[in-house]
């Protein structure tokens, strides 16, 4: 069956050149994936005897071994996480080598360590993402044949994730060494807080990874996320003629702490309500009497919502806070520190959603198959994505747009 | 080309398929007639799958041709396929294959709504299908919902729905336990002879040839019993 299906999509038409070839493509991926992944548990860990021990599969092994071999995709995305590890690591050590140079403003080297925790919740944004993607692989599931289950795969996992980020870290320490007088001065480097610095990132990734392998929230989306979205709005909106006394990166502007918090609260309200809201909007999708396209789009989207959320969440709070931060900045250059942390803030953000889309795609992929089983034509299937694209596009502009607009009016008041 | 009797709904000649390099057909030549029920036995891997995927037009095979209604479908363009498979044939899985986020009702609408169908009338005829299959109260139950039986049914009622011309059962009983076997094959085969419905049903048992008009035997991509031969 699986060999037939196999042939089916790699059918290919003389007359229609370049639809099967485009189907063919899509359909390469994940087998290519699938071949080195089923190839792994049978050749690999049972020819090396450092990787079969007493205990079981040695988690970091493993998780190398899959590194190595997980196709193109795999390997761009550990690329990116890697890109994005080394930029947080290289602010952290950036924010220690301002603290050697001017030793006695204790106060202001903290707060540039502190502005490093957005790139770095988006860095494990991120590496939860792409672990999450590699639970569901084909590798997984050779994986589970020979006994890593959903105990185990965790832990080889998070440790992948973990050795990714180190590798970053490794890269922002030799970038920062070759700065090292620009950044530190003539002081001398504390090995300690240096080391602790490189881990901070894979560490910080690795144990988060693992919890949310571990843990599963439940599928049925709730709303709670609105009362922090409110609160925040509210706290921002409440703050905003206070004293500005925490200053923005750059050093460019302070700001009020209740705008700040408020600031992080509306963000963390917009991701957390996203799949109530996607969920809503594919209900009202499949209402009144759908056809095939609205029916089908609108049911995907109620069943999918967590992870279409995942896609989309985190760019819509990022974007929704673009132009308060342009307004903030108005006039002034940003600092090359400044413009490096929001770069990593987006890209992670932007190639989760990229990955979650994929992997939702995957996910559907079993659907697609049925659909075309039953002779479901192609423009049908195309419009089933559009029609879910949009709307998902929509509803994140619709929770972004609020937040957007209401804290670029409390920057506007001030 | 070599025209084919007239009498056959669906007629292959010479069918040769490979998967990748593997033989799966090697020179399968078969007649269907009107509102017959055809039995394809053979063991796994004796190339039922294949044939049935060439004859429904989800395969083109490597050589041979095969015709439907004296008209020609291995020449046919994917879209003009695709549009045959959903307004006359139908198509039963081994493993009922649902799409997880529709109720049984609604999977089992789905061909209506594909074909055009308004909401109403394709909700209507999924129930009536439903009932007629013995799975009308679980029309509202999500495919996680239902046990593998109840599955099975809904796949059968959403290959039935649209009243097809052909129905293509891949070994439809596989994944059901014995007691549920018979019953389902009864169900099946009933409804196809009520309405006029010609079926081939793909299979490694033997016992269920008893419920087919003919049987047509497979091995290795080969039809062995000359039985029923009409080339």
């Amino acid at each position: 069956m699986l060999k037939e299906s196999r042939a089916d999509a790699r059918e290919t038409e003389p007359d229609e050149p370049e639809v099967p070839r485009s189907e063919i493509a899509g359909s390469e991926v994940p087998e290519a994936d699938e071949a080195g992944g089923r190839t792994e548990p049978g050749a690999g860990p049972a020819a090396d005897p450092a990787v079969v021990v007493p205990g079981g599969l040695l988690p970091s092994g493993v998780a190398l071994r899959l590194a190595l071999r997980g196709g193109v995709a795999g390997a761009l995305m550990r690329c990116v996480l890697a890109t994005a590890a080394a930029g947080v690591t290289f602010l952290l050590l950036a924010a220690l080598g301002q603290a050697l140079r001017h030793p006695h403003h204790l106060a202001a080297g903290a707060e540039r360590l502190a502005w490093c925790a957005p790139p770095l919740v988006a860095t494990v944004w991120l590496a939860v993402v792409s672990a999450r993607g590699r639970a569901g692989s084909p590798a997984a599931d050779a994986l589970a044949a020979i006994g890593v289950g959903p105990s185990r795969l965790p832990r080889i996992l998070a440790a992948q994730v973990m050795w990714t980020c180190l590798l970053g870290s490794v890269v922002a320490w030799g970038t920062f060494l070759r700065l090292r007088h620009a950044l530190a001065g003539t002081a001398a480097l504390p090995v300690a807080g240096v080391v602790t610095l490189l881990l901070v990132v894979p560490l910080t990734a690795g144990a988060v990874c693992l919890t949310a392998l571990r843990f599963r929230l439940s599928t049925r989306p709730l709303p709670w996320g609105l009362a922090p979205a409110v609160a925040g709005l509210a706290c921002a909106w409440w703050g905003r003629h206070a004293k500005a006394s925490v200053p923005l990166p750059g050093g460019s502007r302070d700001m009020a702490p209740a705008v700040l918090a408020g600031w992080a609260l509306a963000c963390a309200g917009v991701v957390a309500c996203a799949p109530w809201l996607v969920a809503l909007a594919g209900r009202a999708l499949a209402s009144w009497r759908p056809g095939p396209v609205r029916l089908l789009a609108g049911r995907a989207l109620r069943t999918d919502a967590r992870r279409v959320a995942a896609a989309v969440a985190w760019p819509a709070a990022v974007l929704a806070l673009v132009p308060a931060a342009f307004r903030l900045h108005a006039g002034h250059r940003p600092g090359a520190f400044t413009l490096l942390g929001a770069a990593v803030v987006l890209g992670a953000a932007g190639c989760a959603a990229v990955a979650s889309a994929a992997r939702a795609r995957t996910n559907g992929s079993a659907t697609r198959r049925t659909l075309a089983g039953l002779g479901a034509s192609r423009s049908v299937l195309v419009r089933v994505a559009v029609v879910r694209a949009v709307v998902v596009i929509g509803v994140a502009a619709l929770a972004a747009a609020p937040v957007s607009w209401l804290l670029d009016g409390v920057l506007r008041l001030r | 080309m070599e025209t084919p009797p007239d009498n056959d709904v669906l007629w292959g000649r010479s069918l040769r398929h490979a998967h990748e390099g593997s033989p799966a057909l090697l020179g399968v030549s078969l007649g269907v007639r009107d509102g017959e029920i055809l039995a394809v036995a053979g063991p796994r891997g004796s190339g039922k799958t294949t044939l049935l995927r060439c004859l429904s037009g989800q395969l083109v095979p490597d050589e041979g041709e095969v015709w439907f209604n004296s008209a020609p479908v291995h020449t046919l363009r994917r879209a003009a396929r695709e549009r045959l498979r959903r307004e006359r044939f139908g198509w039963i899985d081994p493993s009922p294959r649902l799409v997880p986020e529709l109720t049984a009702r609604e999977n089992a609408a789905l061909p209506l709504l594909l074909t055009g169908a308004s909401h109403r009338a394709a909700r209507q005829a999924a129930q009536e299908w439903l009932e007629r299959l013995d799975v009308g109260e679980c029309a509202r139950t999500r495919p996680a919902g239902l046990t593998q039986a109840q599955r099975q049914r809904v796949a059968i009622a959403r290959a039935l729905v649209t009243v097809p011309e052909v129905v293509f059962a891949d070994e439809p009983t596989a994944a059901l336990h014995r007691a549920d076997h018979a019953q389902v094959l009864r169900t099946l085969t009933t409804a196809a002879r009520s309405h006029g419905i010609t079926m081939l049903l793909a299979t490694h048992d033997s016992g269920v040839a008893e419920f087919a008009d003919r049987t047509v035997a497979l091995v290795d991509g080969r039809r062995t019993a000359p039985e029923g031969a009409l080339c």
